[in-house]
């Protein structure tokens, strides 16, 4: 019925930047405000938190790897419990498309669209990762391999082109003055992004030559940390923690440094522009995900259909979501970060439940 | 098909319609002024008439008028000095595109920080805009100079960062850490008079001076000199070419010698339980002129040369850190040298670090400059071609 669509190289390039948009695009200055120097730690730490839980995930659906979860999740724990829990996983992935979609007309308003309507702006950006997502799981795919060398590309490109702004000596700090207890609150906001990439399961029966996904998860979860590391640094020696500390976009504050007078000053769109693109991708997935599960939740035959009005409903709900960037973030403090690793643990209930109820199964069968 | 024809058309009608920005609404502000008054803060914004511009350009001179105008209100908060200037163009003030920040005198012996505060929140300031000061009115001072070799007064302000000149301070250097926060050096515009300066001849013209030293956002005497604000500028790993001349070590006479750029290495040690931040400028430079008997030829006495260079420049450095210490100011955040190699120590002393810094901190300047090349010539003018015929 299904066809293997996604290769591992997909996957490996697809994660990638999966993880990195957000976390560089919204998460640097959250990041800095709370980890200053033991950021880079803070960022190893939540990798490996989220190659545990992408692991886990692997794992269960590795146990049925042609059919989906939300298929025979019902036959694991009864379908009064599924269905909730589903309905609940749906919920985070909803609010997640959500926030990255405020954060984006936030950025966008504030920076170069003045005076635009919010709606307009989440508008026009529904109707891209709404297109993107009806065009089924092989477009985000096929787009994210398209983004990666471009991304790549700007990833190196930054730090050469602020590096006669860096204060080496400060660089002495990542050794001194970092600990673990700074780092534990970026550990904890960024591992839940990097769990992100447990949404594997519910693709598990996209993928080709399953059985080297867990390998690729670690090539992705690797690249992404470093990637996002390689921008944490240069942030830190030109601005130094004190100042990247008090900044919203740090990114971006670094790109405006470049050396007045040089022609590359204005480099700041062209990097959104790549970001959006990139932000774009990662929603269209998630979106995809949400109708997927929806559709079969609802036993429909398609989930095309689905996808214009769960993308409705989101813009709504972000238009309702804050009306300011200090509600937006009162509201986003932590909170929300526990809700995704629940929503990302959730397939472990049902993994345990499955093998305590095998193992019943064949002492039943050896008593027999 | 069509609806995706249909969309797509709909999508173009979208574009422009919000956020549209005109280019004969906006007024470029080319240079910020600040300056306080006994009624509040007076903004000035520097603004390039391009109307005036345009039709100067055609013509060859600028017949129509004034191609750069000044427009100013004064008000208690900067803010609402700002809006009464708006309130005044016909166009939209539009900061994005601004590169300098002038005040005057009274305005940052009151405190800049109303500037800096402005300058970081704001997203279309960027935080490498230059700050300069005015020892004076900055308006008044500004808007009479006459400006010679460029064509706006704005452009020689991007020249002299540009090629060094003058020290480079922009906002972001001021809020480089907490615990020297709002310490710096703030460049100084001279303007000249009539015999003296920029242009001789000219009344008025722009020259770069000493530079200032700001002390928590507030500007503290003693106001830097010329020489000192090259040492300072040596510190910060901006100097260019410099010219100086040093006493001959062999007779009488002078030696003049010119730097093209100047390296430093600034590191902190700890030495029998006291910090020490130990500054080493390095460079090589020319030697380009000789009024001494002194033979370039003789490596002893090069060598004795480049010990007396040493030593100058030892003592240049050493007296503008000393003059600048002496005010508690750590102008070029020596704090964050200790932050990162010694934080156990730094977090002892990082609240009241600004005494430390004043009393207690050593500064050791150990230069090596080396002269690499001697000229053209060998000996010098007046060995070889007058004292050779003094016996006769």
């Amino acid at each position: 019925m299904t066809t293997k669509v996604v290769t591992q190289k997909q996957i490996y390039k697809y994660f990638t930047i999966h993880i990195i948009t957000t976390i560089i695009m919204f998460m640097i200055g959250i990041v800095l405000q709370q980890s200053g120097y033991s950021a880079p730690l803070g960022v190893l730490i939540g990798a490996c938190i989220g190659i545990v839980i992408t692991f886990l995930s692997i794992a269960f659906a590795k146990r049925r790897p042609d059919a989906f979860f939300v298929h025979y999740g019902a036959d694991i724990v009864t379908r009064w419990l599924h269905y909730p829990l589903m309905a609940f996983i749906i919920m985070t992935n909803l609010l997640l498309v959500a926030i990255n979609l405020w954060e984006i007309q936030d950025l966008l308003l504030q920076f170069y669209l003045t005076g635009t309507p919010s709606w307009i702006i989440l508008g026009l950006c529904g109707l891209c990762i709404s297109y993107m997502a009806r065009y089924g799981i092989k477009s985000m795919f096929r787009a994210a391999e398209g983004m990666f060398y471009l991304s790549m590309i700007t990833f190196i490109i930054i730090p050469y082109l602020v590096h006669s702004n860096m204060e080496w000596f400060l660089a002495r700090g990542f050794a001194t003055v970092a600990s673990v207890k700074e780092a534990w609150p970026t550990a904890y906001h960024l591992g839940s992004i990097f769990g992100e990439a447990s949404l594997i399961l519910y693709i598990y029966p996209y993928i080709s030559q399953a059985t080297y996904t867990r390998k690729t998860t670690i090539r992705f979860t690797t690249l992404a940390a470093l990637m996002v590391i390689c921008h944490l640094i240069p942030i830190l020696i030109v601005l130094g923690p004190d100042l990247a500390q008090n900044l919203n976009y740090p990114e971006l504050d670094i790109i405006r440094l470049i050396k007045s007078g040089s022609y590359l000053e204005t480099l700041d769109p062209i990097i959104i522009a790549l970001w959006l693109v990139s932000i774009f991708i990662k929603l269209s997935f998630i979106l995809f995900v949400i109708s997927h599960m929806l559709s079969r939740i609802l036993k429909l035959k398609y989930s095309k259909p689905l996808i214009y009005p769960i993308c409705t409903f989101i813009i709504v709900s972000t238009i309702c979501l804050a009306q300011s960037h200090t509600q937006f973030f009162s509201m986003h403090n932590g909170g929300v970060s526990t809700c995704v690793y629940i929503s990302q643990l959730i397939p472990l209930l049902y993994y345990v439940i499955d093998v305590m109820r095998k193992r019943r199964k064949q002492m039943e069968e050896e008593s027999l | 098909m069509r609806k995706l024809t249909i969309s797509l058309l709909l999508l173009m009608m979208l574009t422009g319609c919000w956020s549209s920005e005109e280019l004969n609404d906006q007024a470029f502000i080319g240079v910020l002024i600040i300056d306080r008054n006994d009624d509040g803060i007076e903004v000035t914004f520097g603004v390039p008439l391009t109307t005036n511009l345009a039709s100067g350009e055609t013509s060859g001179s600028a017949s129509g008028g004034e191609v750069f105008g000044y427009f100013s209100r004064t008000a208690p908060t900067l803010e609402e000095a700002m809006q009464k200037v708006q309130g005044d163009l016909s166009r939209r003030a539009n900061i994005g595109q601004n590169r300098n920040i002038v005040v005057g005198r009274r305005f940052a012996e009151e405190g800049i920080t109303p500037v800096l505060e402005l300058a970081a929140r704001n997203p279309n300031i960027r935080m490498n805009t230059n700050m300069f000061l005015v020892d004076g009115y900055a308006k008044d001072e500004v808007a009479k100079a006459t400006v010679t070799s460029e064509r706006f007064f704005i452009s020689l302000l991007n020249k002299y960062v540009e090629h060094r000149t003058a020290l480079q301070t922009t906002i972001k250097d001021f809020m480089l850490s907490k615990a020297s926060g709002g310490d710096g050096l703030l460049p100084i515009i001279n303007f000249s008079d009539n015999t003296e300066g920029a242009m001789v001849g000219k009344s008025s013209t722009v020259g770069t001076g000493g530079a200032a030293i700001i002390k928590k956002g507030k500007l503290v005497e003693p106001i830097l000199t010329p020489d000192q604000t090259s040492a300072a500028q040596s510190i910060r790993n901006q100097l260019g070419n410099y010219f100086f001349s040093i006493e001959s070590p062999t007779e009488n006479g002078w030696i003049g010698l010119y730097s093209t750029s100047v390296d430093v290495k600034t590191k902190i040690v700890k030495k029998e339980n006291k910090y020490h931040i130990v500054i080493k400028p390095t460079s090589e430079v020319e030697a380009i002129g000789n009024n001494s008997t002194m033979n370039f030829a003789i490596y002893e006495d090069v060598k004795k040369l480049e010990d007396s260079i040493d030593q100058f420049s030892d003592q240049l450095h050493a007296d503008t850190m000393h003059v600048i210490q002496q005010t508690g100011a750590d102008v070029f955040h020596f704090d964050r040298y200790m932050m990162v190699k010694y934080p156990q120590d730094w977090r002892k002393i990082k609240d009241h670090w600004r005494e430390y810094y004043r009393d207690q901190l050593a500064i050791d300047i150990d230069s090596d400059i080396r002269i690499r090349r001697k000229g053209s010539t060998v000996r010098s003018f007046k060995s070889q071609f007058i004292e050779h015929n003094e016996g006769d």
